[in-house]
């Protein structure tokens, strides 16, 4: 089972929209896959129309109380998977910090769930925190959707440094520009220059597209409701970089 | 709303009692079609329901000849929508199920693409990998086509969520050309999470409408249907239908000794029967030979001729001399006739598990050699079929058969006479074993491969007498002798196989060269394939005295007199057959 987290420090930049059309894409495809909705906001579970409830709570998740295929829910597409979010994953944090090697923790999780799926997609909410270290020990490697501001490419850049002192080598980092304003010359000049700093750039882009804010009305993955848009299209494209490079 | 709490489903005990056991799928028996929209409307509780769609599916199930992914309880499906509206879109969708229809592993291939024929034709992926351990070098067979009508329908939560899925389902089967109905059947199907929701959906069925719960597995059912339609084999391939129940049909190796043949039975008519079930294999596997539908069906014909050759050479004399002459040129003629064929097979085989290994590009240097080696095996074939379809071959099997069958009182009588196989066959065991633990103790690290190759072709022997004699004595007994014997067989295989092939690979480069079909690239790539085949036969033939040893020792000798010669059964000493 290969893991993914869509991660970004920073809110607002398309994390959710990520894991969720990717995810779709990939179980499209043939994939078997799970989305394990990190955010106590629970925003990719309200686009699979699941409830963010957790019998027992974020207490009895990180603690591994109850096995994790109890809490799984079948979204309405075939060979997706999701396991929502709780409100009391507010407390992931103070509980990851009370277990000892807390950051091993969410990688052991999901091990008994590899067998059972070919890609787990993580949707991280915002923030640095403890949930941040658990998910970089569990992933094999981060999406990290970028949009393209000379604050998001320093916050970037923060992250690779990061990765850097905590020798997490394994781990992947796979950035890519969302949410892109082609006609925004800040971000034509951002999007062109970023590469020669960071080649490991995904060459995919996600356009700036008001269909991805309508699947927070339909409440469901674009490739449902718009599968011939534009944006549709740029999740797949996406999805075949990421597959190649993640092997 | 409906959820845990608020469901009018009473708990599992309920559910259990009913026989509805969510998470699994729950499948109805009705009487007759019934508007789905209608079941759904009275049985959705809290729920509402999508108005019911429909659509014609056809669904190829595949598998091998020999029924591997049934025997791995798992079932692959090839669907096809035939919705004129879809066709455009439409594609094959290739997926594999376990018995509780749990999807494994799933595909879409275009939809004009052909049917995968072997495993490794699929592209890359958890198909592939599920796939191929299983079914290795087997064909995968259409065994059954299935024309259904589905109406299907979702049952959703407020948010919209779908909670249950229901489907009416009916149709015809269609086995080797004979179409049957299928009985209507209502599914519910749980989404994993929600199996409570389903649960209460099926209850609600039961209670509505009185439908029984079926449980059997849609295998069972198409198997029994097959049956009841008499069925022709695939292809016009011999294998008997079988039913799920019957267990894994019986690998070729397992297969020959028949309840028929006891341990006290005399030997020469456990001989007849012996190399009479070996001739209906011979003959089972040869219209799958002349279709070259894939070579495991060639393999299995020139085992069985193999065995045959043993059985008549090693025993021989418990038969009237008269026949044995005719059968042993017979099974000499059709050892030679399919060798060609076979080697070609073999290097074939070879060669794609040895691509598999390279990268793209050094994979696409050797594709000019899989030409080189199928224009010669196409070639070959062609003058196996004739063989295969010869007078001559005919003439040969008939006779065989009615000598084999024969109930001539005059020879039977003779046969009678004969001690039973488990004591002549096991004293030859013996013997030979013994025979050929002076053989190998006389190799060391320097002897010729040739000294090598003769222990091998002994073993085979000692192997094949084995096998004929294995079903009557305890598997406790042989099992850790064969096994021995086994690890023994496979490095004095590589020794010798891997010989052969560098060998062959020279001279197939040598042929390309001199036809102008090969460029220096293939040329190196099979340099350096040969070269790679030699250290492999280099580590095999180091490995000798380590797989010897055992097989040598002590107590292992002991344990084969103690199997094969016991001495509370060799109670005629005299009667001239020593084991020395
Ligand atoms: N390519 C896009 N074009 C237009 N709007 C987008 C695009 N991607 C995301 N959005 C919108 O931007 C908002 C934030 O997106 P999303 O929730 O995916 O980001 P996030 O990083 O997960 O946020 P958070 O940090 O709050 O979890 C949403 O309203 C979403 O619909
Ligand atoms: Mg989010």
């Amino acid at each position: 089972m290969k893991i993914l987290a869509s991660y970004n420090i920073k809110g607002g930049v398309g994390k959710t929209a990520t894991a969720v059309n990717l995810a779709y894409v990939a179980a499209a495809q043939g994939a078997r896959v799970l989305v394990v909705d990190l955010d106590p906001q629970g925003a990719a579970s309200f686009y699979f129309r699941v409830k963010p409830k957790v019998k027992g709570g974020g207490k009895g998740l990180v603690k591994g109380k109850h096995d994790l295929e109890d809490l799984v829910k079948g979204t309405d597409h075939d060979r997706l998977d999701l396991i929502p979010a709780d409100f009391s994953f507010r407390n992931l944090d103070l509980l990851l910090d009370a277990e000892k090697k807390s950051e091993k923790r969410l990688r052991k999780l999901l091990r008994p769930l590899a067998a059972d799926y070919d890609i787990c997609i993580l949707d991280c909410p915002p923030s640095v925190s403890l949930v941040s270290e658990a998910v970089f020990h569990a992933a094999d490697a981060l999406l990290v959707p970028l949009i393209p501001t000379t604050l998001s490419v320093r916050t970037y850049e923060q992250l690779v440094a990061f990765r850097k002192d905590e020798k997490l080598k394994s781990l992947k980092l796979l950035p890519f520009f969302s949410m892109v304003d082609r006609r925004k010359a800040m971000h034509r000049e951002i999007v062109e220059g970023f590469p020669d700093r960071h080649p490991e750039v995904l060459s995919t882009q996600i356009p700036y597209a008001s269909v991805v804010e309508r699947m927070g009305v339909e409440r469901a993955p674009l490739g449902t409701f718009a599968p011939r848009t534009a944006a549709a299209a740029a999740y797949e494209t996406l999805w075949a970089d990421i597959d190649t490079r993640t092997g | 709303m409906t959820d845990e709490k608020t469901s009018d489903f009473s708990g599992p005990k309920t559910a259990d009692r009913a026989g509805l056991t969510p998470p699994v799928t729950v499948e109805f028996a009705p009487d007759r079609p019934m508007d789905l929209n209608q079941i759904a409307d009275r049985t959705r509780g809290a729920l509402r329901h999508d108005p019911a769609t429909r659509s014609r599916k056809l669904v190829r199930l595949l598998d091998t000849p020999d029924q591997r992914l049934d025997r791995a309880g798992l079932r692959l499906e090839v669907k096809s929508p035939l919705n004129g509206a879809r066709s455009k879109t439409g594609a094959l969708h290739l997926e594999l199920r376990d018995r509780s229809g749990q999807d494994r592993a799933s595909l879409d291939l275009p939809a004009k693409a052909p049917l995968p024929r072997f495993a490794d034709d699929l592209p890359d992926g958890p198909l592939l990998e599920l796939l191929h351990p299983i079914v290795e070098m087997r064909a995968l067979l259409i065994w059954a086509t299935l024309h259904l009508e589905e109406a299907r329908t979702a049952l959703r939560d407020r948010d919209g969520k779908i909670r249950v899925r229901l489907y009416q389902v009916s149709g015809e089967t269609e086995i080797n050309g004979v179409r049957s109905p299928i009985p209507v059947r209502i599914r519910v199907e749980p989404l994993k999470g929600y199996a409570t929701n389903a649960g209460a959906v099926a209850e609600r069925i039961a209670r509505e409408f009185g439908w029984v719960v079926c449980h059997e597995d849609l295998m069972v059912g198409l198997r029994r249907i097959g049956m009841a339609a008499e069925a022709v084999p695939l292809i016009g391939i011999t294998t008997k239908p079988r039913l799920a129940s019957d267990g894994p049909l019986e690998a070729l190796d397992t297969a020959d000794t028949e309840p028929k043949v006891k341990s006290e039975t005399p030997a020469g008519p456990a001989m007849r029967t012996l190399l009479g079930q070996l001739l209906e294999t011979i003959e089972s596997r040869r219209a799958g030979v002349i279709a070259d539908v894939d070579s495991e069906f060639l393999h299995e014909f020139r085992v069985a001729v193999r065995r045959s050759r043993a059985a008549i050479q090693q025993l021989g004399d418990t038969l009237p001399e008269a026949a044995l002459d005719r059968m042993r040129e017979g099974y000499r003629w059709l050892g030679a006739a399919t060798g060609p064929t076979r080697d070609l097979d073999v290097h074939m085989l070879a060669l794609k598990a040895h691509s598999r290994s390279l990268s793209p590009k050094q994979a696409s240097a050797l594709v000019p050699l899989g030409s080189h080696l199928a224009d010669c095996k196409t070639r070959a074939h062609k003058a196996l079929i004739r063989d295969l379809k010869s007078e001559r071959y005919e003439t040969f099997i008939s006779r065989c058969r009615t000598f084999l069958e024969a109930e001539a009182p005059g020879w039977s009588e003779t046969e009678i006479k004969r001690r039973p196989i488990s004591t002549v066959v096991g004293k030859r065991v013996v013997k030979i074993y013994r025979k050929t633990v002076r053989q190998g103790a006389r190799i060391g690290p320097e002897t010729e491969a040739e000294a090598l190759h003769d222990l091998r072709k002994q073993l085979k022997k000692l192997r094949y007498l084995i096998e004929f004699i294995k079903n009557l004595l305890p598997k406790t007994d042989t099992r850790p002798l064969l096994q021995k014997l086994k690890m023994l067989q496979q490095v004095l295989g590589d020794v010798q196989d891997l010989e052969i092939q560098t060998e062959a690979l020279h001279r197939f480069g040598r042929e390309m060269a001199e036809a102008g079909k090969a460029d220096p690239d293939t040329l190196m790539a099979i340099g350096a394939w040969a070269e790679d085949l030699d250290r492999k036969r280099a580590e095999a033939r180091a490995r000798f005295a380590e797989v010897f040893a055992p097989f040598a020792e002590r107590a292992t000798a002991q344990a084969f007199r103690a199997t094969f010669a016991p001495k509370s059964r060799s109670h005629a000493p005299q009667d001239g057959e020593t084991a020395g």
